[in-house]
């Protein structure tokens, strides 16, 4: 190897270097949080999004140094050398390593945390980091190349731009799939990561790295290993076949229900699913100290309650855990939350037709009293004084159990056209 | 004079621009979901940090042997490089505020980003798009909340004293480089 990984910089440029994709990668990874630390395979997705920033960077440092390099005519000098192509390449695999590990330790670093956080691990979906680190190789072959082929410094931030909205044409499928390494908005519950995405991605950004960093230097191509060549030849023909005649995949993920819930018995149980279940035991906590009220006044719990996610979420004596936004993956959830979970004591298919007339409008009153009465009862919230039901919230408990019961009896059945909104006695009779 | 402007970037400078307004005329009012970002982007959210990057690196004096045996100072060369930057900028500008209500919004953060490369670009020459890159990140995650609009509305005596700032690190800086070569 003539050429080494010296014309990075010294030690403490590659050190710099390092900080920097290091940097980046963590500002990516820590932009929405750490909602990763609830599921593992959300851990590793969210590593591999963080290329759409680690790119541009690494392409730019890879842009300069082959600028550096054209300008010191260090060519003329590699085509005296015995394996000038391996010395042309060395700078460009060299920022690439450098990038993968700072990736790589990013990888581990998430994914141990979030193992750490209780969350399940999927060893065997650990190969999704190698197309993000393939394009991320795509990435700074370009760099390569515009550098080269320009020789002029004043590229280097346009080639971060231009990398960057690459990555923005991908989003907007200007450019099929190729630069689009995630992350996901969503939660990755009861979902896995499609594997034909992956490989079509693969094998254009292969195609594409491999042509760039040929491109930048078609003399010393010449003098290259036949393996090169074949390989050069190889890799592009699969990535003209594959974009050109190949319909890129629409979706990165594929619904995948796990199997296997993570239950806590308890009355009622209360199950999450195996890949995201980190607020299982602050849910049961509440929901057992909300459900009080409802045993007291008769009524019958289902059996326990799942994710919509879940496998078994459409049994019946099967209730609903209603998550809004990320309560799936944070430690811990509200009051509310628990208590609208109480209040879906069955997954009716109502809930999801597309004919609004099937949900009758009173549900929603009912529903919303529902949790009302359960938060009421708990202490943290107060009933209200005024409107239409005020009379009813002004009885005593025990006075309300009747209505609490049958209203949840309907809710159980899915007889959502018995449901009724509460009413005082008095108001009955007049 | 056309050598030099030519040396100098003042083709960049116009590719920039016309690249921005393109880039304002497709993309502006479109809105799109980049899951790192909770809310929705529209174009005008990537406008103020790119042409910022764009447009900020003809500041760099690519050629310093050549300013060295130039006749005229290093720094009237560098004043001229600045005017050069920030006519482009004002180009930019000029065509935000004139394209609609959205764009009045947008136009004080183009000047207030080029106001911060044009500083970074004195304390780090030819290495400023490192931190400005990442700062892309930053500003889109702030922005995506309802820029450009009311919320992000900033006095102009901030904007114009950002900019006047920067105007005086880029000289001060360039003279303090100059008096330090001299003394060699």
């Amino acid at each position: 190897m003539a050429l080494r990984a010296e014309w990075l910089g010294d030690r403490r440029a590659r050190l710099i270097m390092f900080a920097a994709l290091l940097g980046v990668g963590t500002a990516s990874i820590m932009s929405r949080g750490t909602r990763w630390l609830g599921s593992w395979k959300l851990a590793i997705d969210e590593v591999g999004g963080s290329v759409f920033l680690v790119g541009p960077v690494a392409a730019a440092l890879t842009c300069a140094v082959y600028v550096r390099l054209q300008q010191a005519q260090v060519d003329e000098l590699l085509s005296q050398a015995a394996r000038p192509w391996r010395g042309w390449t060395a700078p460009a695999l060299g920022v690439w390593a450098l990038a993968s590990c700072a990736v790589g330790l990013l990888a581990v670093v998430t994914t141990v945390a979030a193992r750490i956080a209780g969350a399940t691990v999927y060893p065997q979906l650990s190969w999704v980091m190698l197309p993000a680190l393939l394009v991320l190789g795509a990435e700074v072959a370009l760099g390569a190349l515009v550098g080269t082929r320009s020789q002029r410094y004043w590229v280097v931030p346009w080639v971060g731009v231009g990398t960057f909205l690459l990555f923005l044409l991908t989003r907007f499928h200007v450019i099929p799939v190729v630069f689009d390494t995630g992350p996901t908005s969503g939660e990755l519950i009861g979902e896995t990561f499609d594997p034909p995405w992956f490989v079509y991605q693969s094998v254009a950004a292969i195609g594409v790295a491999t042509a760039a960093i040929s491109a930048s230097h078609t003399h010393l191509l010449q003098r290259s290993s036949v393996a090169w060549k074949a390989f050069l030849c190889l890799s592009a023909t699969a990535a003209l076949i594959t974009l050109a005649f190949i319909r890129p995949p629409v979706d990165r993920y594929r619904p995948a229900p796990t199997e296997a819930d993570v239950c806590y018995p308890e009355h009622p149980t209360v199950c999450m699913t195996e890949d995201g279940h980190r607020p299982l035991l602050d849910i049961v906590g509440k929901m057992v100290s909300l459900a009080r009220p409802l045993i007291e006044a008769g009524v019958r719990l289902p059996e326990r309650f799942v994710p919509i996610e879940s496998t078994s979420a459409a049994d019946p004596h099967t209730g609903i855990l209603s998550f809004q936004d990320d309560d799936q993956l944070a430690r811990s959830v509200d009051e509310e939350m628990a208590a609208e979970s109480l209040a879906t004591p069955r997954l009716c298919a109502a809930y999801s037709s597309d004919d609004p007339r099937v949900l009758p409008e009173v549900y929603f009153s009912v529903y919303n009293t529902l949790v009302l009465w359960l938060l009421v009862q708990a202490g943290d919230k107060s009933p209200p004084t005024d409107g239409s039901t005020a009379t009813w919230w002004a009885l005593a408990p025990e006075q309300q159990y009747a209505w609490v019961r049958t209203t949840y009896a309907a809710l159980s059945d899915c007889r959502l056209n018995d449901l009724v909104r509460p009413q005082a006695p008095e108001a009955r009779l007049r | 004079m056309r050598a030099p402007l030519r040396t100098w970037g003042a083709s960049r400078i116009g590719l920039a621009v016309v690249l921005t307004v393109l880039w304002i005329e497709t993309t502006a009012t479109d809105q799109i979901t980049i899951p790192p970002f909770t809310h929705d982007l529209n174009g005008w959210c990537f406008v103020p940090t790119l042409t910022a990057i764009a447009l900020a690196e003809p500041l760099i004096d690519r050629s310093p042997q050549l300013t060295e045996l130039g006749v005229r100072s290093p720094l009237l060369l560098a004043l001229a490089r600045l005017a050069l930057v920030w006519t482009g900028g004002a180009a930019v500008v000029g065509y935000c505020w004139w394209s609609g209500d959205l764009g009045r919004w947008a136009a004080p953060y183009v000047l207030l980003f080029l106001a911060f490369a044009t500083a970074v670009v004195a304390a780090l020459s030819s290495w400023y798009w490192l931190p400005l890159l990442p700062l892309v990140f930053v500003w889109l995650q702030v922005s995506a909340s309802g820029f450009p609009g009311p919320d992000f509305a900033i006095p102009r005596w901030q904007v114009a004293t950002a900019v006047a700032a920067a105007w005086l690190a880029y000289a001060v800086s360039i003279a303090v480089r100059d008096a330090a070569q001299r003394r060699q």
